[in-house]
């Protein structure tokens, strides 16, 4: 029901009630004003009859008192009687033809009462009797009967006119009512409408101002409460832009951002996710019956749930990730790392999750150790080898020349021919000839003095002669841009990847040929290391470095990582393989004269 | 509904006021209303000489009546008797039980039965005493009461003793007889007596002192002559009233101060022969009026006799 219909209704029944009690009031205040008046009048009347007739009472002239109360009642309108009781206890009254003695049993006066009124009903109508003593202390009586059909005509006349009145208030108030309920109401309609546009979003909506009254003052604080609406709607878009832009970040910084409202059983339900995240965990970003639990699986450590839903607050440091292992999109997982953090979100406590990728970084990590233990290997190997070699070579090479001293000394003491003692000399001598190749082979192959003295491009030269031509592979070591000199710990590391690639050539490839190309740029040093042997295919090799092989080139890559270069192998089965070296250098090396191109063969 | 309501209600407010049903239509011969029935409290009958309008001096001794029933206790009832003789037959017989009357009233009373004088009236002077005056018109050429021989003149009431007895001694004294006016009229009281002297019906007439009094200092009448001092009126037991009861009503007399207190709640007291109240009745202080009233002859007819 609209509200100009409420107020004309409340209006209408209000009009009626207060009518009917109007009525009422009035209709019983004009009776009883009228019949007190009515009452005073008469009242008036006998005390002017009784005063009339007092003289002629006294004086028992009964005539005249009769001619008195004749004329009383003719020249006096609304008397329908008068009866006066004598000293002697007679009655004379204006009846002309007998008394109706039942009149002398109503309203009579006791003594010590000078008048009384009494309303009786007869047959010609109601009648008030008025009965007045004539003189007080006189037993003398004057009773006046005045008809009351005037009265009760006049009454009514009135109640039908307050009757007609208060219809004809009621319609004008009703009307009224209504227009002034739709006066009212019509702003506070507009308002509606305008409240409900507002609620559908359409933030742009003013009621118009045309009234300056508490309507209007209403509208104006509408308006005001829509532009405020709007400043914080635009504030709020720019913070929900901002705050897109920064999950837009953590997306392209491959980071998963998700929101868990949380519930009361401990689990929290998935609010928002962006891409990473819904892309890691295969869910719908806004998919409302996503919980944390069914994302993740049940960890080992129950307590994990606490810090990934913590309950309380966070404490002072926040809360340590999270990592979890994911099956990844290939052979290889998926490392992440959560870092949940509590706040409020819509008045509810809620949990955020910044979720990393931390793949490379757990793999590299993994890598470092198992280049630790290799390291550790490869220097113990090298101490067995150092020690077998000097034991099955050195050793037997001395204990072969000691034995060939020995047989010179005894040639000696046997006067033995000089061709003989020279002949076992000479077998001496070659013998320590050979050992000190074999010596100087051992500490080469510790510390190249090459390295030292002359540069990393010459002791490339020497590890070329000394590995693949020794070996009968043919070896091409070529030289572009100005050779220079690096820092130590850079020529040791690039001279210790060639080291190995030519070591795995040896091993590995069955080549008859490789090329070493070295190229000094301005601000790197790229070489590579090319073979025609019988190749291998990379994916076969395992990229993790738990299974023991492929340490040879995890420790090349660990080396250029080092360097903050790069190497990459490039092999297939059949096409031989090329490993590729760049590190940068950190500035240009001073200009070596007559170096533009060197090629060694 | 409302508006049915409305009229309903309208309608039932106009209704006047229920009351005992009579039948207008059924007549008769009423009935002649009589005392209260036997076992109703005792009222007791009052009555009065007619001294003023028949009117005044109800309202005038109802006044005291309400006196008297304040202090005793007693209730009364006026009885407004037909003439001097229905009062005098009335105090003999037990009707009336009390009565305000003048002095020739009660010598007829008294000397018919014992009728008993409870207390005097004192004029304004505090004597228990009263006057009559002889006036005439302000402009009348009569100066003394010797001039009204051959002239008209209004008495009172016939047992008046201002409006009659003392006027007669007034004459008698004078050596007037009532054969040497003109002529002359009993008009009933002091009131019709004025009424008749102004309105020029007579030359002179025979008045009470304290209304003469006023009369006079209002210009309105010229006193001719004063009489001498006699008893004043007063309130006398008719033979049927219980000795303790008139004791009581007396004793109430006497306590009467019309000047003071009781003042306010008296109608027209001044105009009375007690305007002070009233003084003890003493033994033989009517003796010269009864004396008067024998020689004149009107004591025991209570009509007028040539004195």
């Amino acid at each position: 029901v609209k509200l100009r219909w409420r107020v004309a209704g409340a209006v209408s029944l209000l009009l009626v009630v207060m009518g009917v009690l109007t009525v009422a009031s009035i209709n019983r205040v004009v009776m009883q004003v009228s019949q007190q008046q009515a009452a005073d009048r008469g009242l008036a009347v006998a005390r002017a009859v009784a005063s009339g007739v007092a003289d002629s009472v006294l004086q028992r002239k009964y005539l005249s008192t009769q001619a008195i109360i004749d004329g009383l009642q003719q020249s006096t309108p609304g008397i329908r009687y008068i009866y006066v009781t004598t000293l002697d206890g007679s009655v004379l009254s204006t009846f002309g033809q007998g008394f109706p003695v039942q009149l002398l049993a109503v309203n009579r006066l006791p003594d010590g009462v000078s008048e009384s009124t009494q309303h009786i009903r007869t047959s010609e109508g109601p009648i008030l009797d008025v009965g007045v003593v004539v003189l007080p202390g006189i037993p003398s009586q004057v009773h006046v009967g005045f008809a009351e059909d005037a009265v009760t005509q006049m009454v009514n006349q009135t109640s039908l006119w307050i009757i007609l009145l208060t219809l004809l208030g009621v319609l004008l108030g009703t009307t009224g009512s209504y227009f002034l309920g739709s006066w009212i109401s019509r702003p506070i309609e507009a308002l509606s409408r305008v409240a409900e546009q507002l609620g559908q979003g359409e933030l742009d909506r003013e009621i118009p101002l045309t009234r300056g009254d508490e309507v209007g003052s209403l509208c104006q604080a509408f308006n005001a409460m829509a532009a405020s609406l709007r400043l914080k709607f635009a504030q709020l878009a720019d913070s929900e832009r901002r705050y897109h832009t920064i999950l837009e970040a953590a997306d392209d910084a491959g980071e998963g951002v998700a929101l868990f409202r949380l519930l009361g059983d401990g689990d929290g339900q998935l609010v928002y996710a962006n891409e990473t995240f819904a892309h890691w965990y295969g869910v719908d970003g806004r998919a409302a019956c996503t919980t944390a639990r069914s994302l993740l699986p049940e960890p080992s450590d129950p307590l994990v749930w606490g810090r990934l839903l913590p309950p309380f607050a966070d404490p002072p440091g926040g809360v340590a990730p999270v990592a979890m292992t994911m099956p990844g999109e290939g052979a290889s997982p998926l490392h992440l790392e959560i870092s949940a953090r509590r706040f409020v979100y819509e008045a509810e406590p809620a949990v955020i999750w910044l979720v990393r990728d931390v793949t490379v970084r757990h793999r590299e990590e993994v890598e470092r150790a198992l280049l630790l233990q290799q390291t550790i290997t490869a220097q113990e190997e090298e101490r067995y080898r150092i020690a077998r070699e000097l034991h099955d070579e050195t050793l037997q090479s001395l204990s072969a020349t000691l034995f060939g001293i020995k047989v010179v000394e005894a040639s000696l003491h046997q006067d033995a021919p000089s061709e003989q003692i020279e002949e076992s000399l000479g077998q001496v001598k070659g013998r320590l000839t050979g050992t000190i190749r074999e010596v100087q082979r051992v500490i080469y192959d510790l510390r190249p003095i090459l390295l030292d003295e002359l540069g990393l491009v010459a002791a490339i030269h020497s590890l070329a002669d000394q590995r693949l031509r020794a070996q009968g592979i043919e070896a091409d070591v070529q030289v572009v841009g100005h050779s220079r000199r690096l820092d130590t710990h850079q020529e040791v590391a690039v001279f210790r990847i060639v080291q190995e690639a030519l070591q795995n050539i040896v091993r590995h490839a069955e080549a008859h040929s490789a090329v070493i190309a070295i190229e000094f740029r301005p601000d790197s040093l790229f070489i590579q290391v090319a073979d025609d042997g019988i190749g291998f295919d990379p994916s076969l090799v395992p990229s993790e470095p738990d299974t023991g092989s492929g340490l040879g080139l995890l420790g090349m890559r660990e080396r250029a990582s080092l360097l903050g270069g790069t190497l990459s192998i490039d092999s297939a089965p059949g096409e031989g393989t090329t490993v590729v070296l760049t590190v940068p250098l950190p500035e240009p090396m001073p200009e070596v004269p007559g170096a533009s191109r060197q090629c060694v063969s | 509904l409302a508006f049915l309501g409305l009229l309903l209600l309208g309608l039932q407010g106009c209704a006047p006021e229920a009351g005992p049903l009579v039948d207008l239509s059924e007549r008769g011969v009423a009935p002649t209303l009589t005392a209260p029935p036997a076992g109703s409290p005792p009222v007791y009958t009052f009555s009065y000489d007619h001294r003023l309008e028949p009117t005044e001096d109800a309202q005038m001794y109802a006044s005291l009546l309400d006196y008297l029933t304040g202090h005793t206790g007693f209730r009364f009832r006026l009885y407004v008797s037909h003439d001097s003789q229905d009062l005098v037959s009335g105090l003999e017989s037990g009707r009336i039980d009390f009565a305000a009357v003048g002095a020739l009233s009660y010598l007829q009373a008294e000397a018919r039965d014992g009728v008993r004088m409870l207390a005097v009236g004192r004029n304004s002077e505090g004597q228990s005493t009263y006057r009559a005056e002889i006036f005439a018109r302000p402009d009348s050429p009569i100066q003394h009461v010797s001039d009204l021989r051959g002239k008209s003149f209004a008495f009172g009431s016939r047992t008046s003793t201002q409006g009659y007895l003392i006027p007669l001694i007034m004459m008698s004294e004078a050596g007037l007889r009532l054969q040497d006016l003109r002529e002359y009229e009993h008009t009933g009281s002091h009131a019709e007596c004025v009424d008749a002297v102004l309105s020029g019906q007579f030359d002179a007439g025979a008045l009470q002192d304290t209304l003469a009094e006023r009369l006079a200092a209002e210009r309105s009448i010229r006193i001719v002559a004063t009489s001498a001092a006699y008893p004043s009126s007063g309130i006398v037991a008719g033979t049927g009233v219980p000795p303790e009861i008139a004791e009581r009503v007396r004793d109430a007399l006497l306590t009467l101060d019309p000047q003071g207190k009781d003042g306010p709640n008296l109608y027209r007291w001044h105009d009375s022969e007690m305007p002070d109240g009233f003084a003890e009745a003493r033994p033989g202080e009517y003796e010269a009026l009864r004396g008067w009233a024998r020689q004149l002859g009107i004591l025991d007819s209570g009509g007028g006799t040539q004195p």
